[in-house]
């Protein structure tokens, strides 16, 4: 009979124990964890730091990002506005697809080059054919001189919803949506765990599969804690509206470069707003309104 | 007689009919070239068989057409080049918006002063480059000239709905007149050559001290 357990095999509990805690310091002591910036790992989430905490993180991570870039580095935590709620318009008749908005995008929030990540994403769709599920576009087109005959374009980044499906599948509160109504990520409480872009309905979230590969002399030293400074490998970003324009007034840096103004950006709360105007007289739609995730993007024409 | 082969007589039938149609259109090439004589009441363009002023490329000038003559004085090739055809290839030109429109004056004045009258002419905005001109004769310069006739898309430009504004969104903004995107002469947008396309997932390789 082999029904009982074999004592002198079997290890106990204490046993157990002591040797887990002396496989821990050994670890800790060689090189293997030496990786890990202890600083960051227990750094609070951003929503909990007191203004002495987000100031020594914001130093921390300016000397970080200084030293590994060779460049100031400017990390800012600029608080939303009062009685502002960003909204964003978009011409569809107006924009020609020409993808200047995707690498301004690039050049203002420090997105990898390599692997590629584009927060904003041009459709390609044949004029006639059924495009609200975006199933028959493509963002891989590539002719010589844009606009085709026969097609449109429709750029596609965060929607900003207000009901965010991202936000609520987030296990670890990484990322929720600002008064100001702009969807953040905190990188440092992201555990790349990937639910978000699996959630999101536009595929707005993007991954970096690896260090984000970024040239020293291209990179954007004016960076948002919630926004553009440059992200670790493994951490989901998303489009934030240009935070760390957008809260001190200025376009985002896509509607700045169309060149043919099709992008309109405005506080919805302000009656006088370039916004409030298009909603109020233009035929406007949102992406999948179906879904109830009342994007703050409007798409018009 | 020697018989002469099928295949020979009907090649030979071939050869002679290719002379006679080669013939019988003796100046189907360089015609237009051949004929055009320089005009001599206007330098620089010239005359056609049927007496039109065209120039050089044999192109009828919409110009004549509406019987705007500002070219007659006011012709510098470089400019005429780049200006009036352009102007020639646009919408404005099948639509009678010539010269005076914009520029002001009257071309079929019977004299000089006539047709530069200053009343008609705002020669201060017009005729300064934009980046010169004073602040507040900016929207002021579209609406004269471009919002005289594009009332609807000039009411939509006044709300920041058509065209681009940069700057602040809640504060100094820089508006974007007409001109500065659209080309005044030839107003339609040209196509653009578009930013590469992303990379397709398939090709996207991580480099390689990733991989390890």
């Amino acid at each position: 009979m082999k029904n009982k357990p074999d004592n002198k095999k079997q290890m106990n509990r204490r046993g157990f124990m002591k040797a887990a805690t002396a496989g821990m310091a050994g670890l800790a002591t060689q090189g293997c964890v030496n990786n890990i910036n202890w600083d960051r790992f227990f750094q609070s989430h951003f929503k909990e730091m007191d203004k002495e905490e987000l100031k020594s993180t914001l130093a921390k991570l300016e000397k970080e990002y200084s030293a590994k870039y060779g460049r100031e580095f400017v990390v800012k935590a600029t608080a939303p506005m009062e009685g502002t709620l960003f909204g964003y318009g978009l011409d569809l008749s107006r924009c020609i697809g020409c993808r200047r908005c995707v690498y301004a995008c690039v050049g203002e929030n420090n997105q990898s080059r390599d692997p590629q990540i584009h927060w904003i994403s041009v459709m390609r769709t044949k004029m006639g054919d059924k495009w609200a599920d975006l199933e028959n576009s493509t963002r891989y087109y590539d002719p010589a001189l844009v606009p085709e005959e026969g097609y449109f374009y429709m750029p596609i980044g965060c929607q900003m919803c207000e009901q965010s499906a991202c936000v609520k599948v987030c296990p670890t509160g990484a990322t929720w949506k600002e008064p100001d109504g702009i969807v953040v990520v905190d990188y440092d409480w992201c555990i790349g765990c990937r639910y978000c872009m699996a959630a999101c309905p536009y595929g707005a979230r993007h991954f970096n599969l690896a260090e984000p590969d970024i040239p020293k002399d291209e990179i954007n030293t004016n960076t948002h804690y919630l926004g553009n400074r440059p992200r670790p490998k493994g951490v989901v970003e998303k489009c934030t509206f240009c935070i760390q324009r957008t809260r001190e007034g200025k376009y985002p840096a896509c509607a700045e470069i169309c060149p043919v103004g099709a992008r309109k950006f405005g506080n919805l709360l302000d009656p006088e707003s370039e916004m409030r105007y298009l909603l109020e007289h233009k035929r406007v739609f949102r992406l999948k309104e179906d879904l109830n995730t009342q994007p703050k993007f409007y798409y018009f024409f | 007689m020697v018989p002469i082969p099928a295949r020979v007589a009907r090649s030979a039938l071939y050869a002679a009919l290719a002379c006679l149609l080669a013939l019988s259109f003796p100046s189907a090439w360089g015609q237009d070239e051949e004929e055009l004589v320089p005009s001599k009441d206007h330098p620089g363009y010239f005359v056609n068989p049927d007496g039109e002023i065209v120039d050089e490329f044999g192109l009828l000038l919409r110009l004549f057409e509406h019987e705007s003559v500002c070219v007659r004085c006011h012709y510098e090739k470089e400019k005429y080049e780049k200006l009036v055809l352009d102007w020639d290839k646009s919408k404005h030109s099948k639509n009678k918006v010539t010269c005076e429109k914009c520029h002001g004056g009257n071309p079929k004045g019977a004299n000089v002063g006539e047709a530069k009258n200053v009343e008609t002419t705002n020669f201060q905005v017009i005729n300064t480059p934009l980046d010169k001109l004073e602040k507040d004769l900016v929207p002021q310069a579209a609406f004269k000239y471009c919002g005289q006739c594009h009332g609807i898309k000039f009411r939509d430009w006044s709300f920041g709905i058509h065209g681009k504004r940069t700057g602040y969104w809640n504060g100094e903004k820089e508006y974007w007149v007409c001109i500065l995107c659209h080309n005044p002469h030839n107003p339609k947008f040209q196509k653009l050559e578009p930013k590469p396309a992303p990379i397709p997932p398939s090709k996207l390789a991580l480099r390689k001290k990733d991989e390890k």
